[in-house]
């Protein structure tokens, strides 16, 4: 299909072609669903954030535009909010419980490729920022502490911790080719 | 003065980073999503945010093959894909064929998506009093309503019994205007929704009595806990429903995906079926009223 070769199997989806949804959910499950067993370990609720987070998946899809990130990303992005909005619903808060590894993305190794130099990229980002901003984001995005958590772990004011989060989210922004659309966030 | 000049940047700046990094409550959730609900760049950039904290997450997480998809959770995911589908196009608005001597025809407009420019219309109108609203939420199943009238002791039993819980939050339903056919204008009655249970049932009088071969009702619920800046839309698909008879009737609800905080309760008039994305117009509309505690 020439259609397959230069459309994203999101964009695919996009169009309501049902074999694109089969071949996300077999390059992208395991990779939803390592989200879902570290935000929920190995509960039966984890299987539930999958189902919600593909549907999520399913309603976005016309609007990813591969320029902006990679397919990978964007989906681990939309299951990623929805399992954090889930927990936050049940009074609880998103913590690095179980997983210490997530399975990587199966087959087409360019894309493979792909996310691991973004990877790469990113890392050397947060490598590269003053301490404690590392610290800071991998307490927030690694550990799942709460701004008001990290603060009262690192003795910093809570302010402070924003700001350094914001100010490494931003760099990460830029590193992944994200423009900043506000004068606020460029500071 | 638009509402978008009652945010302030620095504010909205603040919950972007907090909804990338630790969530939000559903306060200062219900406050974001009007805000991204009437700015399409804020939305991108509370995606950029998203986009930013995923791939620092995902490259602080060292990839391993150890374990791969359910093979069962991976047939839910087929099923869930295919229910999704629509039923018919999307992109054919009907206009609304009523019953009887009130056959005339919804003009239409032209429509537009909730998405879009003129969506986003509505929605900046309902935005403001989504920032003042407390939210609710879901369930899931198929298939079109049955109307049933109070009289109809079960039902209305439901009813009284929903209505009389705590958690239960009702609106009132009401006119839509703007394009809203004026044949709904005497449209009233109540909407009870419960998160716990999630459950709900509509009250409906004064609504035109439909002919379900040429044209159905269908329910949308605007879920202020759905992050715009995530999913391309926050409203949840509440079921579709008939009106056969003229007075008081009660519908259940029939959400098709979870609404964590419903905040909106909107009809439209669709194709037999129903829709999954709706070009409107709506007709009748219910805005939850925040509690004031």
């Amino acid at each position: 299909m020439t259609q397959a070769t230069t459309m994203s199997l999101l964009q695919q989806v996009a169009t309501g072609d049902s074999r694109a949804v089969a071949d996300v959910i077999d390059k992208y499950g395991a990779l939803v669903w390592s989200l879902a067993r570290k935000y929920f370990g190995r509960s039966a609720e984890a299987e539930d954030a999958v189902q919600d987070a593909f549907i999520a998946v399913w309603r976005a899809a016309d609007r990813y535009d591969p320029g902006t990130a990679g397919e990978s990303t964007f989906i681990a992005m939309i299951a990623r909010r929805r399992m954090i909005d889930r927990l936050r619903k049940q009074g609880r808060r998103p913590t690095a419980q179980t997983l210490d590894s997530a399975p990587e993305p199966s087959s087409e190794s360019e894309s493979r490729l792909a996310d691991e130099e973004q990877a790469e990229r990113v890392l050397a980002v947060i490598d590269e920022l003053d301490p404690p901003q590392p610290e800071v984001i991998r307490k927030s995005l690694m550990d799942g502490l709460t701004h008001s958590e990290i603060a009262e772990s690192t003795g910093l004011p809570l302010g402070t911790v924003k700001t350094h989060i914001r100010r490494g989210l931003i760099k990460v922004r830029q590193t992944m080719g994200i423009a900043s659309n506000t004068a606020g966030a460029t500071s | 003065m638009s509402n978008q000049t009652q945010h302030n940047p620095e504010r909205l700046d603040e919950l972007m980073v907090d909804a990338a990094t630790q969530g939000l409550n559903p306060q200062d959730q219900a406050e974001l999503s009007a805000a991204l609900a009437q700015d399409a760049a804020l939305r991108t950039e509370a995606e950029a945010y998203e986009l930013a904290a995923t791939a620092i997450e995902l490259a602080m997480t060292k990839p391993s093959s150890t374990e791969s998809l359910p093979a069962s959770l991976r047939e839910k995911l087929l099923a869930d894909a295919q229910a999704q589908r629509p039923s018919q196009s999307a992109s054919t608005n009907p206009g609304l064929k009523l019953a009887g001597s009130q056959a005339s025809q919804v003009a239409d407009t032209g429509g537009f998506k909730w998405t879009d420019g003129r969506a986003f219309g509505w929605y900046a109108a309902i935005a403001a009093t989504l920032a003042l609203c407390v939210m609710l939420m879901q369930p899931n199943n198929q298939g079109p309503q049955t109307i049933t009238p109070p009289d109809e002791l079960t039902l209305q039993q439901k009813y009284e019994a929903l209505a009389a819980n705590d958690e239960t939050v009702t609106a009132k339903w009401g006119f839509a205007g703007g394009d809203a056919n004026e044949q709904f204008a005497n449209a009233t009655g109540e909407v009870i929704w419960n998160n716990e249970s999630q459950t709900g049932y509509m009250k409906l009088n004064g609504m035109p009595i439909n002919n379900p071969t040429e044209v159905q009702y269908q329910l949308w619920i605007v879920d202020a806990s759905r992050d715009t800046s995530v999913e391309n839309t926050n409203r949840v698909d509440g079921g579709v429903f008939d009106i056969t008879a003229k007075g008081e009737v009660i519908v259940p609800i029939n959400a098709k995906l979870l609404a964590r905080d419903a905040a909106v309760f909107a009809i439209t008039a669709e194709s037999p079926g129903g829709v999954v994305e709706s070009k409107g117009p709506l007709q009748v509309v219910a805005v939850v009223e925040k509690e004031q505690s």
